[in-house]
């Protein structure tokens, strides 16, 4: 929930109103869902709720891309938690550090000459690219 | 942290602005950041004006979800309206939109230029008058091939499945200086090695006497009888709250916001363009994402963002790449819901999504809508759709001949698909345009270049026709879609329309 309320304010008010709206519809609506047998959405078990997704997507209207957009915020912030991502097998931070090292200890000379070139005169802005390649095309 | 002097955050802000300079740049992106080292290196006082905040290279994780909410512009979730609709991602922080790209840096191609100089009226815009900037732009973002071994598997099944077509593939060039291959390009790059304004251009205007007042969001350019002014703004604070006016006086506005934010800000400021193309021509590049699941353990995030890309179409207007999501952004958009969707994320690793950019015919429209701000709209031309479609297909193709077990098209309601010949099967029947899913990070055309007002919003050079000392400098230049990743053309076409301010203000002072 942290993190949905995160990126919920990371959008503009009436993006935001319009998402947190969606949200209670999307929950209360589900009563009229004949399967649902007046329960909420958050009451629902699994296939129900699935099956009450499904039936708003496949309407290819205004409720469906407001269900889309809403599994796309929610389902961006499950997968943002660090242990969701351990879990399906993404760790960046350890790889991040050991390739960084590595950039550093096979070009630091280089890589400090191309640093300090970007607050130099043009003659010594020389620091060349990894491979310039054959030219572009 | 890393403390730029001459940079200015809301935090050091305490009351309104009242500043004074020979030329404001609005936006420190490709573009803006740009105009402000060439200015500046040549003497001109320079203030850059930044809606987004400063966030230094060592505050880069691999946070997908931070970063959205940091260094983009409304959680990078905006939407064009249409059927389909495009989401589409614009930066909003110091450096702008080249500090969450891929780092593809690519000339523009000599037909798109002759097309622009045959048929839009635009003088000194072939190759050979762009070279000279192609070269000095290259040489400071160190602009080059991937190292090898930053190259990752996914990358390299994408390379195999294009040479076992016979398909034209090329390594891509990139902004780098020994890439890491970190993978995190989209969420601002760790080790700096990725060569974006905010570690090129925007330190070396600073460091060459330009000012740069991060968190500050122009309203409006101001104007007297037809000669700009300056603008005027306010200071962004935390949680969308305005903070104190700003006010910059100065002969010369140079907005350079991108494709959405400078039209809008344009007619905002009460200004129209004779052509009626102000904040029209909207190009977009779609694409689509294409997901599939390999046997072997891809693990595509060791590796860069993109490697290659296949050139194979391009004269059909489709340029096909492989591009890594990480998980926060790929459960976003997999056409999957609920446990099918869990079940999907479990293989991540064994995932490789690919797609299209398809170089579209269509266009759109931005419009100030009152109380909800810029609106975009766009609708998927017929032709682009057809496009797309192919692309799709061409993309799941080379996947299978890499050796995908299956497939996910970008189509809501699409099946699996387990082979070649089931997609054709598949992609025989009509897709509905509503279906597709797609997305844009080129935005491009709203303030077109032509030397004729009754054609172009600004002359060859940005100059807004009609008004005295605005220019504009980004991609709402472009006449059209490039077919190619846009931020060279926009750096180059802004360290252009630099020069040309500053032969004339030497040419007035002689």
């Amino acid at each position: 929930m942290r993190e949905f309320g995160l990126m919920l304010g990371a959008l503009p008010p009436v993006a935001r109103k319009a998402l947190a709206g969606a949200l209670i519809l999307l929950d209360q609506g589900a009563r009229l869902y004949p399967p649902a047998r007046g329960r909420r959405f958050a009451r629902l078990d699994d296939e129900v709720a699935e099956a009450y997704v499904r039936a708003l997507l496949a309407r290819h209207d205004a409720a469906a891309e407001m269900t889309q957009r809403l599994k796309g915020v929610v389902t961006m912030c499950y997968y943002d938690l660090p242990e969701v991502q351990r879990e399906i097998g993404y760790d960046p931070g350890p790889y991040i550090a050991a390739v960084s090292r590595r950039r550093l200890q096979a070009y630091g000379p280089q890589i400090r000459a191309g640093e300090a070139a970007v607050t130099a005169g043009e003659a010594a802005v020389t620091a060349g690219p990894s491979d310039p390649g054959p030219g572009q095309s | 942290m890393t403390v730029l002097t001459g940079l200015t955050g809301q935090a050091e802000i305490t009351g309104d602005l009242n500043l004074e300079c020979e030329a404001v740049v609005v936006g420190s992106g490709a573009g803006g950041a740009t105009v402000a080292a060439e200015l500046a290196g040549a003497g001109v006082d320079v203030i850059v004006l930044e809606e987004g905040g400063y966030h230094p290279t060592e505050s880069f994780t691999a946070e997908t979800g931070r970063a959205l909410r940091t260094l983009y512009r409304d959680g990078g979730g905006g939407m064009a309206i249409g059927r389909p609709s495009v989401l589409y991602a614009e930066g909003r922080c110091v450096g702008g939109s080249t500090v969450v790209n891929g780092g593809m840096s690519w000339r523009t191609p000599a037909r798109v230029l002759d097309r622009w100089a045959e048929h839009e009226g635009i003088t000194a815009i072939r190759e050979q008058d762009l070279d000279p900037y192609f070269t000095q732009i290259e040489t400071r973002l160190s602009v080059g091939r991937q190292d090898p071994e930053t190259i990752g598997r996914d990358s390299e099944l994408f390379k195999a499945g294009a040479d076992a077509k016979g398909w034209n593939i090329v390594p891509n060039q990139r902004n780098q200086l020994h890439c890491a291959g970190t993978n995190s390009c989209t969420s601002g790059c760790p080790t700096g090695a990725k060569r974006s304004m905010l570690v090129t251009s925007v330190p070396r205007a600073l460091w060459l006497g330009a000012r740069l007042f991060a968190d500050c969001r122009v309203d409006r350019v101001t104007r007297s009888g037809s000669a700009v002014t300056g603008v005027t703004g306010h200071v962004a604070r935390p949680g969308g709250r305005t903070g104190p006016k700003v006010t910059v006086r100065a002969g010369t506005v140079i907005v350079a916001g991108g494709a959405i934010q400078t039209p809008a800000l344009l007619m905002r400021s009460g200004l129209r363009s004779v052509s009626g193309q102000l904040g029209r021509n909207l190009s977009v590049h779609p694409n689509a994402m294409v997901t599939a699941f390999f046997d072997e353990d891809v693990t595509g995030w060791h590796g860069v963002h993109q490697a290659f890309q296949i050139r194979e179409f391009i004269d059909e207007g489709l340029l096909l790449t492989a591009v890594n999501l990480p998980p926060t952004m790929l459960a976003g958009i997999l056409p999957a819901y609920g446990r099918e969707l869990g079940a999907l994320m479990a293989g991540y690793n064994r995932i490789v999504t690919a797609g299209p950019l398809v170089t579209d015919t269509g266009t759109g429209r931005i419009r100030n809508v009152p109380g909800l701000g810029p609106q975009v709209f766009y609708q998927l031309a017929d032709a682009d759709a057809a496009r797309m479609v192919r692309g799709v297909e061409l993309t799941a193709e080379v996947l299978f001949a890499a050796g995908a077990r299956r497939v996910l098209l970008p189509f809501d309601g699409a099946p699996e698909v387990r082979s070649v010949a089931e997609l054709r099967r598949l992609l025989a029947r009509p897709v509905p345009k509503r279906s597709m899913q797609l997305y844009s990070i080129h935005l491009m055309g709203t303030a077109r270049m032509s030397d004729d007002p009754r054609r172009g919003v600004v002359g060859s050079f940005g100059e807004f026709h009609g008004v005295s000392g605005l220019i504009v400098a980004d991609a709402s230049l472009f006449p059209g879609p490039i077919g190619m990743n846009p931020m060279e053309t926009v750096i180059a076409l802004a360290m252009r329309n630099a020069h040309r301010l500053i032969e004339r203000r030497d040419r007035n002072r002689n």
